[in-house]
């Protein structure tokens, strides 16, 4: 019944990824091994020093804050004048009015590197970033079975492989979590054990309040938990539609279908609290409960986004032949639409309401990324990740010309990334500058990603279209009104 | 339902009805669906396909091009969101803007936002965007299709009345430009048509019923009368009390001064000060500043304490003791002696005790202190404020220059008033003597005839006030000699 010739599907013709696979595996890896290298040689080199940074008093330590102190007292100012004053001024001024300090030598207190800070920084970015996209792929499959949806059989696979290769992406979340049992409080400083020592310089009583939660035993094993969560999901999901592929039986269909609904709350908490703990925690005196929201939007974008472009390349390459139409690709633009503008919601809420209440114990985590150079990279994020995509994809034009749908996907992964890299690296570095660092661990990061995607693809000697799933028939004739 | 097409076509040709186009019915989706494409190649660009459901493919066999409505949509959301933009700036930033009808925008701080911020506009213009979108898409669809409508002449065809159920219907008017009579009924022949049909013409609207003319009317004029009616009332005054529908706060609870109350004991909403204590800032310990002079011996205090008026009283009744003595003597020599008793007093202020026929002596004055309290300190600014005061409160009737010929002392003496006593002149010489502390006190508490004015002044600009009177006394007088040389330039060249 079809106006135009309806694909004709032949379920036998193969469509594995094996022979693309095996030609790709090991450039990817070369390029992953040697931009991850890269990045952490431009780790330490271009990190900041403490000459580089601000007096922040809730982060300084208990030398700094004391000669602070002093200063006060002999300079007849309030201590919280030296807010914001750069390091490095306050050691002139010292040494000016306090003299020589045994307790400190400037010059080498001033060079102390950041290096191991800013590659952990760099590391967590890339990681979080390359997670969100199999997260987005994951989100994506159980909500076409929570919803009976049949347009989007032909693309589901492509999804989750995506979402199976989380898998070996949770073992590189192990680099984050060592350090963390040991102690290492360079990148989630609620970790260190100075901070709880009552009458100490640097005790800190929100951090020792948050301790039940934020301790390494406790943080390590929610972890673990999220990671399993997420594995069991897509493994299951995957797994099930791998085998319907052989056996074409409906009920597998159906046990999919009757666990969505759980499946998608466990998915629900796991993500939010993945964030608050992996991303919220950098900055533990501040708070949001919309967090963890504003990281499953932006999951779900780049999710999308990378959906597009996998199987754009995979109907290039020959892997999927003409079952996936422009009208398959027509509404997975409108949900990357949908969700840019979802993540633009959830952004400005978070936002608006900590600009209009106006409190200081929550506006300094935004101040923070409204200073110092930091406020373009913010109104980069604004103008790029939802205002200018926002009528770009607005047309059907746009959604239904190929190249221009394959633009968009891209310029939302690179704003998804720049969203992370907003949300992350201002807790670490005063001023954004172009450091190789980020860009070289997020393209090495991904290109590792890549690798699991084929990977799963090729250990399960899948196919790239779930083939005999009950509802592909429906898919194939899916048009648009 | 299906009649044979030639009957139908001679029943037309039969009848002559007037048609304003053709309509044929098909078996099935398919077969309309390939009837849609043949027309369309026939030339027809207008023609309309009916079916109970969409048609997938529908629209490109009928040559239908995609609508404009989005353009619409666009073009509302953009505007309704700027016009948002702009009616919240008017709204909140202005105050200078007059509009017609409207009037003037109201700028208004709220919570020390800026008055004019964007991330607090943004939800009312991302609402209005939505709002003005929905609207456009609603009624741009209403008006793309033409409704509403009275009626549509297809539904008095009896078998199109299947539509909604299993009718599939083509539909092409007769203006449009493939319209060809002959050649579309051979073209639904061939494509199957089950039915088909002339439409009949849309009959012009029937004429209204003949009430609706006069009724209508009469509505009219009784609508007109309630807003008539507010206008009145909302334009003449009224003593009634007016009805309060919606009553707010307008009665509030809070108690007022002066009301009754039963929460107190003494049944007064009036709270005095608690005995034996001062309010935060009503401490006044400094003498020499409140007061005008330094706490003396009791002796003296308590002298001074009793009033002028029950002194005089008190010699009054001691002469009348003395009148039996002196009978003869007694009623003339009364007023004037208490006249040369007051002088002989005045003379002897050193004298205390009140002797038998003669005024008691004057109360010892106070020490009032000479020179300015150390609160006060004299400049330009000072002066030119005392100076403001002056002529406020003192200069009615001590005359601008202090010389007791104030307006009111002017008018008082037009009509010869019975009692009035002349205002001192404050430039003559008993009032040159007086210690500051002194002219301090008469503003502060009166003196003779004038009333206190402490109620009224506030104690630095009582100070204020006698720093511009000594100023006064130096100008009225001073000669040429004691201006400044610039001035004195100036005053010169106005002879």
């Amino acid at each position: 019944m079809g106006h135009h010739g309806e694909p004709t599907f032949d379920p036998s013709v193969d469509r594995r990824l094996t022979a693309t696979a095996e030609r790709l595996q090991k450039p990817i890896l070369v390029v992953a091994a040697v931009c991850i290298g890269l990045a952490v040689a431009c780790a330490f080199l271009f990190a900041e020093t403490k000459r580089d940074k601000n007096y922040d008093s809730m982060h300084a330590d208990g030398t700094l804050k004391t000669i602070v102190a002093e200063l006060a007292l002999k300079e007849d100012r309030d201590v919280i004048e030296y807010e914001k004053m750069p390091i490095a001024e306050i050691a002139v001024l010292a040494e000016e009015k306090l003299g020589a300090n045994e307790a400190i030598q400037w010059d080498d207190y001033l060079s102390k590197s950041y290096g191991w800070q800013r590659l952990q920084a760099s590391y967590l970015t890339a990681f979080v970033f390359v997670l969100s996209i199999s997260l987005g792929a994951l989100f994506f499959v159980l909500i076409q079975h929570l919803t009976r949806a049949g347009w989007s059989v032909v693309v589901r696979r492509v999804a989750e492989v995506m979402a199976g290769s989380i898998k070996p992406l949770a073992l590189l979340s192990l680099p984050l979590l060592i350090p963390v049992i040991f102690g290492d409080h360079s990148l989630f400083e609620w970790n260190d054990v100075n901070k709880l020592e009552e009458g100490s310089a640097s005790y800190d009583e929100l951090v020792a309040h948050k301790r039940p939660w934020l301790n390494p035993a406790f943080f390590v094993l929610r972890a673990f938990v999220y990671m399993g969560v997420w594995i069991w999901l897509a493994r299951f999901y995957l797994n099930k539609s791998v085998t319907q592929d052989s056996t074409g039986d409906p009920k597998l269909t159906m046990d999919q279908q009757v666990r969505a609904p759980i499946a998608m709350f466990a998915f629900a908490f796991s993500v939010n609290f993945f964030a608050f703990d992996f991303m919220m925690s950098l900055a533990p005196h501040w708070f949001s409960t919309i967090y963890g929201i504003y990281y499953f939007a932006g999951c779900v974008v780049s999710g999308i986004a990378t959906m597009i472009l996998m199987t754009s390349w995979l109907q290039k390459t020959g892997v999927i032949k003409d079952e996936v139409t422009v009208e398959h690709f027509h509404d997975l633009a409108k949900l990357l639409f949908g969700f840019t503008f979802f993540w633009g919601y959830i952004a400005f809420s978070q936002f608006i309401l900590i600009w209009y209440a106006n409190i200081p114990e929550e506006t300094f985590w935004y101040l923070k990324r409204m200073e110092n150079g930091w406020e373009w990279v913010s109104l980069a994020l604004l103008f790029g990740h939802l205002l200018i995509p926002f009528l770009g994809l607005m047309s059907r034009a746009s959604r239904r010309t190929h190249k221009i749908l394959l633009f968009w996907a891209v310029w939302m992964l690179t704003m998804h990334a720049l969203d992370i890299y907003w949300n992350i690296v201002p807790h670490f570095v005063t001023r954004p500058s172009f450091n190789p660092t980020d860009v070289l661990m997020m393209v090495g990061m991904g290109a590792v990603g890549l690798s699991f995607f084929l990977r799963t693809a090729t250990k399960l000697n899948v196919s790239m279209v779930p083939v005999r799933d009950p509802r592909m028939p429906e898919s194939l004739a899916f048009h648009q009104m | 339902m299906s009649e044979a097409v030639n009957e139908t076509t001679n029943q037309d040709a039969d009848e002559a009805t007037a048609t304003s186009g053709l309509i044929a019915q098909f078996a099935g989706p398919e077969q309309l669906l390939a009837a849609s494409n043949k027309v369309r190649e026939a030339g027809c660009t207008n023609a309309d396909a009916y079916s109970p459901f969409p048609i997938h493919g529908i629209d490109e066999a009928l040559g239908i091009k995609r609508t404009i409505l989005p353009w619409f949509v666009l073009a509302a959301g953009l505007s309704g969101g700027f016009a948002a933009g702009m009616m919240q700036w008017w709204m909140n930033a202005t105050d200078t803007i007059e509009l017609p009808l409207i009037g003037q925008g109201y700028s208004f701080l709220i919570s020390g936002k800026p008055q004019w911020s964007l991330p607090a506009n943004i939800p009312v213009i991302f609402e209005v965007i939505i709002l003005s979108s929905a609207f456009a898409a609603l009624f741009g669809m209403f008006a793309l299709n033409g409704l509403p409508k009275f009626y549509n002449p297809l539904m008095k065809l009896e078998p199109f009345r299947r539509v909604t159920d299993d009718g599939f219907f083509l539909h092409i008017q007769e203006n449009d430009p493939g319209f060809n009579q002959s050649k579309l009924e051979s073209l639904f022949q061939e494509s199957g048509a089950v039915w088909v049909d002339g439409v009949p013409v849309e009959e012009a609207p029937g004429p209204l019923p003949g009430f609706l003319k006069p009724v209508g009317m009469v509505m009219v004029c009784l609508a007109m009368i309630p807003p008539a009616l507010i206008a009145y009332v909302r334009s003449t005054p009224s003593e009634a009390t007016r009805i309060d529908i919606w009553t707010d706060m307008d009665y509030s609870e809070a108690a007022k001064a002066q009301e009754a109350s039963t929460l107190f004991a003494d049944g007064r909403s009036n709270r005095s000060q608690i005995t034996g204590t001062i309010a935060f800032g009503d401490l006044q310990d400094d003498d020499a500043y409140f007061k005008g002079y330094l706490p003396d011996t009791a002796e003296a205090v308590a002298g001074s304490s009793v009033s002028r008026s029950v002194q005089l009283t008190s010699v009054v009744a001691q002469e009348g003791d003395t009148k039996q003595d002196n009978a003869q003597e007694g009623d003339n020599k009364q007023d004037g002696d208490k006249k040369a008793d007051v002088e002989a007093a005045g003379s002897t202020p050193a004298a205390s005790k009140p002797s038998a026929g003669r005024a008691p002596a004057k109360p010892k004055e106070p020490n009032y202190i000479k020179e300015f309290p150390e609160q006060v300190t004299i400049d330009q600014e000072f002066l030119n404020r005392g100076q403001l005061r002056f002529n406020i409160y003192c200069a009615t009737c001590h005359g601008q220059a202090g010389k007791g010929n104030g307006l009111v002392s002017l008018r008082a003496k037009e009509i010869n008033s019975a009692d009035w006593l002349p205002p001192t002149d404050l430039t003559s010489v008993p009032v040159m003597i007086q210690p500051i502390g002194k002219i301090y006190d008469t503003i502060s508490n009166g003196r003779r005839k004038m009333a206190g004015y402490k109620a009224q002044i506030p104690v630095k600009d009582r100070w204020a006030i006698a720093a511009y009177v000594r100023a006064l006394q130096e100008s009225q007088n001073a000669s040429i000699k004691d201006v400044p040389d610039e001035q004195r330039a100036i005053l010169e060249s106005q002879k």
